[in-house]
């Protein structure tokens, strides 16, 4: 028997030790924080942005969140529901802000498009130069552009709107001023016609995307947010009946809510891989700014 | 027997009623099935052969896909040789195998008997490389979207510039190519992954095609990794010599939104498509609800008796 343990332990290990050595085909990364970790902090950064938090404000809201997800299961004294508010700690602020964030994002997207078009219709019939124009309309931005306000008394305008628009971490802001850099490489004239008649409606075709998404993901996290408050509430009402409280304590009836709250990831995972929405991509502005100048324009 | 019967009843029913309204169109949109309905009965009043019909299969099709370990994985980006995924497979066939035989040896140490039966043991092991090249598969067929979007991004882009080519050695992309450039400036490696480092060249070199131009490089692309959105853009750039550079633009422009137009209208069509898929995870969401009731009954049940 010892022999047969110590035969499958090898056969363990032989696949682990290649499968290894293939993966990190003998460069061990040092010092680096891993790439999985990287893009977790970034969809985090990201997602405080949409929603209208600084950083440091999103992090102390999601503590909170943590601390009263478990001072609510701890009054329910089962040990498996202490485990559960902490994963539900992590898990549902985004799930509960999901819908808040992508209609501001959207909306922000839309009053963008239309300072392009009043952008363009001014380039069109003034004289005004475009850093002028540009300045102009970022002081004067709508109350979803806000943060565009400083980088208009800023003296280099293009370069404050670029900073400011990727402090918002917004794809459809990115994508709307990306067509401006690489357009500035025409005439005032062709620049104003291109982005009237076929840059903005382009960018709004993209929103249009955008909201259709929206549109989805709000309809599977409103079911998922309300099966599993149905499901919180009908633990609450059982847990109160002392007979419950005794089975939920023990080891069968933690084994009982393991089957639940299994069965209920694994459904909200199907759902979220059958309607799985496409990415909309973030652009490098920085870069984009410094090619578009070297090639003859910005 | 009648329990067999009976179970083999109970799951054949659901299937049956699976296919039925797969059949009448319960999970296509109006307008597709619309065109469903009247290839179907193009296909019958045309009376495809053998040979033809055989050819149009999907599972052939796809045993042949998959028989091209090379182009797959290419084509899905992943930088090693079939070798050295074989290997890779090999290994991951090897720790399920020994985690399994654990498995099973603490499952007899402990006095229960067997956990997984040998034949469950060996459909387990052989699941891994079919899962394997499925993953591929998913990979490709994401690069293969992602690289669509990024050729209709470029697009727009080359609109806004006018009449700045796309490159300038259709042999050999440089880093200073608008479609080298364009590749670093959104943060999808798809195109990445075809541009950098002429990696797309092993795919061509593979079936024996060099493009002599920028409108066949951009063909060749689309044919070779199966991108719709490099055909059309290779359309424009074919006749971009012949334009000004405001009708270029045009062009370009008009390829861009009707691109982001059909993106947004397959978008439309496949989530609903999939609000009727959804139903199944539903049920799932539901059934955790009867479970944690279920289970309070139980309790009641039993402590009662």
């Amino acid at each position: 028997m010892i022999a047969v343990i110590l035969l499958c332990v090898f056969v363990l290990l032989a696949g682990a030790c290649l499968l290894a050595a293939l993966i990190l085909d003998g460069r061990a990364p040092r010092g680096e924080v891993p790439r999985v970790a990287r893009n977790a902090v970034g969809r985090e950064q990201e997602f405080a942005a949409a929603v209208g938090l600084t950083w440091r404000n999103w992090l102390i809201a999601r503590a909170a969140f943590l601390v009263v997800a478990l001072a609510v299961a701890w009054t329910t004294r089962v040990a498996f529901v202490d485990v559960l508010a902490l994963v539900l700690g992590v898990v549902g602020p985004r799930l509960l802000l999901a819908g808040r964030a992508e209609r501001r994002r959207i909306r922000q997207a839309r009053a963008f498009v239309a300072l392009l078009r009043q952008f363009a219709s001014r380039l069109a019939v003034s004289n005004e130069p475009f850093d002028a124009i540009l300045a102009d309309m970022a002081a004067n931005a709508p109350p979803e552009l806000a943060f565009l306000r400083t980088a208009g008394g800023s003296r280099d305008v293009l370069a404050a709107v670029i900073t400011a628009v990727k402090a918002s971490k917004s794809e459809l802001l990115e994508k709307g001023l990306v067509t401006l850099l690489v357009s500035r490489t025409r005439d005032r004239i062709t620049l104003a016609d291109l982005l009237q008649q076929h840059q903005v409606p382009e960018i709004e075709s993209l929103i249009d995307e955008a909201e259709e998404m929206r549109a989805v993901r709000s309809a599977q996290n409103a079911t998922i947010v309300v099966l599993a408050g149905a499901l919180g509430l009908m633990f609450a009402v059982l847990n109160g009946v002392p007979t419950l409280h005794d089975f939920y304590s023990s080891a069968a009836g933690s084994l009982a809510l393991v089957v639940v709250v299994g069965v209920f990831v694994g459904a909200v995972t199907a759902m979220k891989l059958l309607l799985r929405q496409p990415r909309i991509v973030h652009w490098n502005l920085e870069r984009v700014a410094s090619d578009v100048a070297r090639i003859g324009g910005a | 027997m009648p329990e067999y019967a009976f179970v083999i009843l109970v799951l054949a029913v659901p299937v049956a009623g699976f296919l039925a309204l797969r059949r009448a169109g319960a999970f296509v949109v109006a307008e597709e099935a619309a065109i469903l309905r009247l290839s179907r009965r193009l296909g019958r009043e045309r009376r495809p052969t053998v040979a033809d019909r055989l050819s149009r299969h999907s599972l052939l099709r796809t045993l042949d896909e998959a028989r091209d370990l090379r182009h797959l994985l290419l084509v899905a980006g992943e930088d090693i040789t079939p070798g050295a995924w074989g290997l890779r497979i090999a290994a991951a066939m090897l720790i399920t195998l020994g985690a399994v035989a654990v498995l099973n040896i603490l499952s007899v140490v402990t006095g229960n008997g067997l956990a997984l039966s040998w034949p469950v043991m060996v459909l387990v092991v052989v699941a891994v490389p079919i899962l394997g090249v499925l993953r591929l598969r998913l990979r490709a067929a994401r690069l293969r979207d992602n690289a669509g979007r990024a050729f209709g991004e470029l697009a727009a882009v080359l609109a806004a510039l006018g009449s700045r080519p796309p490159l300038r050695n259709p042999t050999s992309i440089e880093p200073t190519d608008l479609v080298a450039m364009m590749s670093t400036w959104i943060d999808d490696p798809a195109l990445r992954t075809i541009v950098a480092g002429n990696r797309w060249r092993r795919l061509a070199d593979e079936a024996g095609r060099t493009p002599a131009s920028e409108s066949e490089w951009f063909q060749l692309i689309g044919e070779l990794y199966g991108i719709h959105a490099a055909l059309r853009v290779a359309e424009v750039v074919r006749v971009s010599r012949e334009l000004n550079a405001g009708d270029v633009s045009a062009r370009y422009l008009l390829t861009a939104r009707h691109l982001s137009r059909e993106r947004l209208a397959d978008l439309r069509a496949r989530n609903r498509r999939a609000m009727v898929t959804q139903v199944v995870p539903t049920i799932g969401l539901v059934a955790a609800l009867m479970i944690l009731v279920l289970s309070a009954l139980a309790a009641i049940h039993l402590g009662g008796s």
